[in-house]
């Protein structure tokens, strides 16, 4: 039975079978390409060059991949973003340094390497308390140009192929409040200046509520899948304990979600890196339906455990590791590594295959053709 | 009477204050600032990564104890007659070339730094030229490489080339660390050790100079 791409997409995030696995590329920020690898793909596969533009800004340095690529691996998922508001405190500061509209500064090292963020405006601070979050400028959220042409954009692809569709918005609470505050820092807030750490994350918690009010009412019944990133883990645990997230950042994480929940009708899916095993019963537990990129070679990320602990609860997006058998493995390590994936976490649904994180420059391009050429074959 | 595991508590639980405070006093009573180094702020950060490297704890945690770690050094190093008498072995740490991440890098110097250790750290995107100045200038016992990106692992084997070049591979261990490397890849690129965290590389660093 052939289906649809956008039912194959919403029939495995309903956690129901599907003819075949779900594919994206793309089509979000984070299952995205390097511009080396992706001319390394176009040439093994006799294609010309596309020079598209290099995603320059944020931490992607990234191509999204052309139509034409991603109707040659038949991918299932197109993706979408809001866009830069018309009225923003980012400014270009220096040859690769510039800072975004949170007043955060953000550098890199050279051309083909990703920006990271360096300095957020609070944090100078070495006893904030909870007014310091009024000495800073914020963004303003309800700035038109962040959805302008958005709907019409959706509503071609939407109106015209098949293909299920995926909202990206900016990132969440905790990312944000790292950048503004400083990675370090937000982590000692939690425990040393908790009234801070709560303003702080309450502040930008109505700013990106505002943002995907005016998202969402542009486009929430076009969408399929609301997305946002919030990376809360490292290679071997999370960045905090269950309890302190219950008690410091989760309240934040609840109203977002719910306030996209309430604003549209398709999955909220929300984006970590690392090792969130331990976090997941509470991302659960406030309605995240789907996680994505499912960092399989981080500690206590096995995908048989999260599959048999979490699959009838939550459905999962990524699980191709970038780590070492995309860049460092053979094309039949790939194809292993797809079928694997499969096999656990696609079990009776709830899978959408896509790699870890951005595919990296060194990524040989026989080992991504068996990354999309795999997931073709019938289950 | 000195009660060293009160201090060594002040840190575990990350009282910053507490703890220089503590060290102030102590040292105006005339407790050897090297004691008050070897008997309450080690400790204390050994227990902090025992707990860290069995998941007991959590980076929050770990980092907070690091801050009462250095509140207290500051307090206590300017009284240190000569600093390097109680340094257990000198570092020269960086994030490789090509790599601006550095918050698995800094976690690592907190981690020695409360080990006793002395660690010059050249910061992130570090080229081998610069390791190889650093580890001359400073007369190092230990290399230390991060890196978190895929694409700078390679820079790793640059620098162990330029260490030999300028014959101080033998004169120092290598160590290296960062999220897509092992212990495989350590060996592949003789290195002398490899540390998947913070805590095991105070474990990994303590073996290597004993060895030497």
């Amino acid at each position: 039975m052939a289906m649809s791409h956008r039912d194959r997409v919403r029939r495995a995030l309903n956690h129901e079978e599907t003819d075949r696995v779900p594919v994206d590329f793309g089509g979000g920020p984070a299952t995205q390409i390097h511009p080396t690898a992706y001319a390394n793909l176009l040439n093994h596969l006799g294609f010309p060059e596309e020079n598209l533009p290099v995603s320059h800004r944020g931490e992607g340095q990234v191509v999204a991949p052309s139509e034409k690529i991603l109707q040659h691996f038949d991918i299932d998922v197109r993706g979408f973003y809001t866009s830069e508001p018309d009225s923003s405190l980012g400014r270009p500061i220096a040859t690769n340094r510039y800072s975004d509209e949170w007043g955060v500064e953000w550098e890199k090292s050279d051309v083909l390497h990703p920006y990271i963020n360096v300095l957020g405006p609070l944090q100078h601070i070495s006893e904030p308390v909870a007014s310091d979050v009024d000495s800073i400028e914020w963004p303003v959220a309800d700035d038109a140009g962040r959805i302008r042409g958005l709907r019409d954009k959706i509503l071609t692809v939407r109106e015209q192929t098949d293909y299920a569709i995926v909202l990206n918005l900016p990132n969440s609470t905790f990312a944000l409040t790292q950048r503004v505050r400083g990675f370090v820092e937000t982590l000692e807030d939690l425990l040393l200046h908790e009234a801070f750490a709560e303003a702080v994350q309450e502040k930008i918690t109505d700013v990106i509520c505002g943002i995907a009010i005016l998202s969402l009412n542009e486009v929430g019944d076009l969408i399929d899948g609301v997305s946002f990133g919030d990376d809360m883990g490292v290679q071997n645990q999370s960045y905090m304990s269950a309890d302190l997230y219950r008690k410091m950042v989760k309240p934040h994480h609840a109203r977002f979600v719910e306030t996209l929940h309430k604003h549209t009708d398709a999955k909220v899916i929300t984006h970590s890196d690392g090792s969130i095993r331990e976090l997941i019963p509470d991302f659960i537990d406030i309605g995240v339906d789907v996680i994505n990129p499912v960092q399989v070679s981080a500690i206590g990320m096995e995908p048989e455990e999260l599959s048999r602990d979490f699959g009838n609860a939550l459905a999962f997006w990524g699980g191709i590791d970038t780590q070492h058998v995309l860049p460092f493995g053979t094309p039949s390590d790939v194809a292993d590594a797809v079928r694997g994936r499969r096999n656990d976490l696609g079990k009776g649904g709830g899978y959408v295959q896509a790699s870890v994180h951005n595919i990296q420059s060194e990524v040989p391009p026989e080992n991504i053709v068996a990354m999309f050429e795999t997931a073709l074959e019938n289950r | 009477m000195t009660v060293f595991e009160d201090l060594a508590n002040m840190i575990i639980t990350g009282q910053h204050t507490a703890a220089a405070e503590w060290a102030e006093t102590e040292l105006s009573n005339g407790v050897p600032p090297g004691e008050i180094i070897d008997k309450g702020m080690i400790p204390g950060m050994d227990e902090i990564g025992r707990r860290w490297k069995n998941q007991e704890i959590h980076m929050p945690e770990v980092l907070i104890a690091a801050r009462a770690m250095k509140s207290c050094m500051a307090v206590v190093k300017p009284q240190l007659a000569n600093a390097s008498d109680t340094s257990r072995g000198s570092i020269v740490i960086g994030t490789v070339k090509g790599d601006l991440h550095d918050i698995g890098k800094n976690l690592v110097v907190m981690m020695l730094e409360g080990a006793g250790y002395t660690v010059h750290d050249l910061g992130n995107d570090v080229s081998p030229e610069a390791f190889v100045r650093a580890t001359e200038e400073h007369g190092v016992d230990i290399v230390a490489m991060s890196a978190l990106l895929t694409t700078t692992v390679p820079m790793m084997t640059e620098t162990i080339d330029a260490l030999k070049e300028a014959e101080l591979r033998t004169k120092v261990k290598v160590i290296v660390g960062g999220a897509p490397v092992s212990d495989e890849l350590a060996k592949k690129i003789e290195a002398d050790g490899y540390a998947p965290d913070g805590a095991s590389a105070v474990d990994v660093i303590s073996k290597l100079v004993t060895a030497l």
